[in-house]
């Protein structure tokens, strides 16, 4: 259905879940490109351009709004779409996200079929709208 | 019993009669405003036990007089309480009010008049409709606009990142004013700037670390000078105030 390869940035603290979308994206036929925290997602985002980045809500190290913030900030990667993953279903602070452009949402434990959808729907959608 | 709440927003009004012309030290002005702040906190979290659209209606339009003309009389004593924490019960309707009042700041720098302010505070405190208990279509009678939207949408990043839920990290006040800085063309550049002259990126009660390598705690802001506050530092067991907008050798390195 993708006409080529297209670059997923997954930014997550936690090695074994980072690995999980590795392997199941890459199996997916998307190219998986890693980041632990929000100051190396700011920097694998200005250097290799991804297509979409998953980004988690939850790091310790830098937050993800901050983190969202100065990708939407920087304009070299502000138009790439940005999706939250989040372990909690009640996100209280939503409407930041929404209001900051995030692309969408999805539950860290949800089906990673399901999770496949979700970024090839948007992706698409992000096409359409680019041509 | 359930409209009591709204009528104690309104009897707070009566606090102020009796200060002497209304000259209060400085150090002071904090206690008196808390329990202002704490008023308008119980009314909006009151909004739930309303029964009714007119009645939630009524109660939202005297909290949101309330909270303007809080600000109107004494913005810089109301708005420290920005930097206090609530537990989770309170969260979402601190932040309510938080929103409330730091869109109204920027609404009054920006010229608005009372009518707008008002309609404004309305969208801002009920941005999160359903989560304070106001039905969702209530408001829709307000027209918004883009103004309103940009106000609203910087006083919601704000406050979010310096209340953040129980999951996320929480950031400084001058760490969320870089991270806002750094976003730029998100939001309005005229909007940061007034944010940045009204808000510390130190508030009262903020752990720092000067150049001189001392640690203190915030005591005061100086306003105009968001990045030079007055600093209490622990000297040899004697305690020391710099006042860092007098003393312009040091400043502050980090906050905690």
């Amino acid at each position: 259905m993708l006409r080529k390869k297209k670059k997923v940035l997954v930014v997550d603290d936690d090695p074994d879940t980072l690995l999980v979308y590795e392997k199941t994206l890459s199996a997916a036929g998307f190219k998986v490109l890693k980041a632990m925290n929000g100051k190396q997602s700011l920097e694998e985002a200005r250097k290799n351009r991804p297509d979409i980045i998953i980004m988690d809500i939850m790091m310790p190290e830098a937050d993800g709004i901050s983190s969202i913030l100065k990708l939407k900030g920087d304009d070299r990667t502000s138009a790439i779409p940005v999706v939250v993953a989040t372990s909690v279903e009640e996100m209280e602070d939503r409407t930041v996200a929404d209001s900051l452009g995030v692309a969408g949402y999805f539950v860290k434990r949800a089906n990673m079929d399901q999770i496949i959808t979700k970024i090839e729907e948007i992706l698409e959608e992000n096409d359409r709208q680019q041509s | 019993m359930t409209d009591n709440r709204a009528d104690e927003v309104w009897l707070s009004k009566g606090e102020e009669k009796d200060r002497p012309d209304g000259q209060v030290p400085a150090e002071q002005e904090p206690r008196g405003e808390l329990s202002r702040y704490d008023t308008l906190l119980e009314g909006v979290k009151g909004l739930r036990s309303k029964k009714g659209e007119t009645e939630i209606m009524d109660s939202l339009k005297k909290l949101v007089e309330q909270a303007v003309d809080s600000l109107s009389e004494n913005t810089i004593s109301v708005m420290l309480n920005l930097s206090r924490n609530f537990g989770k019960e309170d969260f979402i309707y601190a932040h309510s009010l938080n929103v409330c009042l730091l869109s109204v700041m920027l609404g009054m720098r920006r010229g608005f008049d009372r009518r707008r302010l008002k309609d404004m505070a309305l969208l801002a405190l009920t941005h999160a409709k359903k989560d304070i208990g106001v039905p969702e279509n209530l408001l829709k009678w307000i027209e918004s606009d883009k103004e309103m939207d940009e106000i609203i949408k910087l006083s919601d990043v704000y406050d979010t990142l310096t209340h953040p839920p129980a999951y996320r990290h929480k950031l400084t006040a001058s760490d969320t004013l870089v991270s806002i800085m750094d976003a730029y063309g998100v939001f309005d550049p005229a909007l940061v700037k007034i944010l940045m002259e009204e808000l510390s990126f130190y508030p009262e009660g903020s752990k720092v670390e000067l150049s001189t390598k001392q640690r203190g705690t915030v005591i005061r802001t100086n306003k105009g000078q968001p990045m030079r506050p007055v600093v209490e530092v622990d000297e040899g067991g004697q305690q020391m105030t710099i006042d860092l907008s007098k003393n312009l050798l040091i400043h502050i390195t980090r906050s905690f």
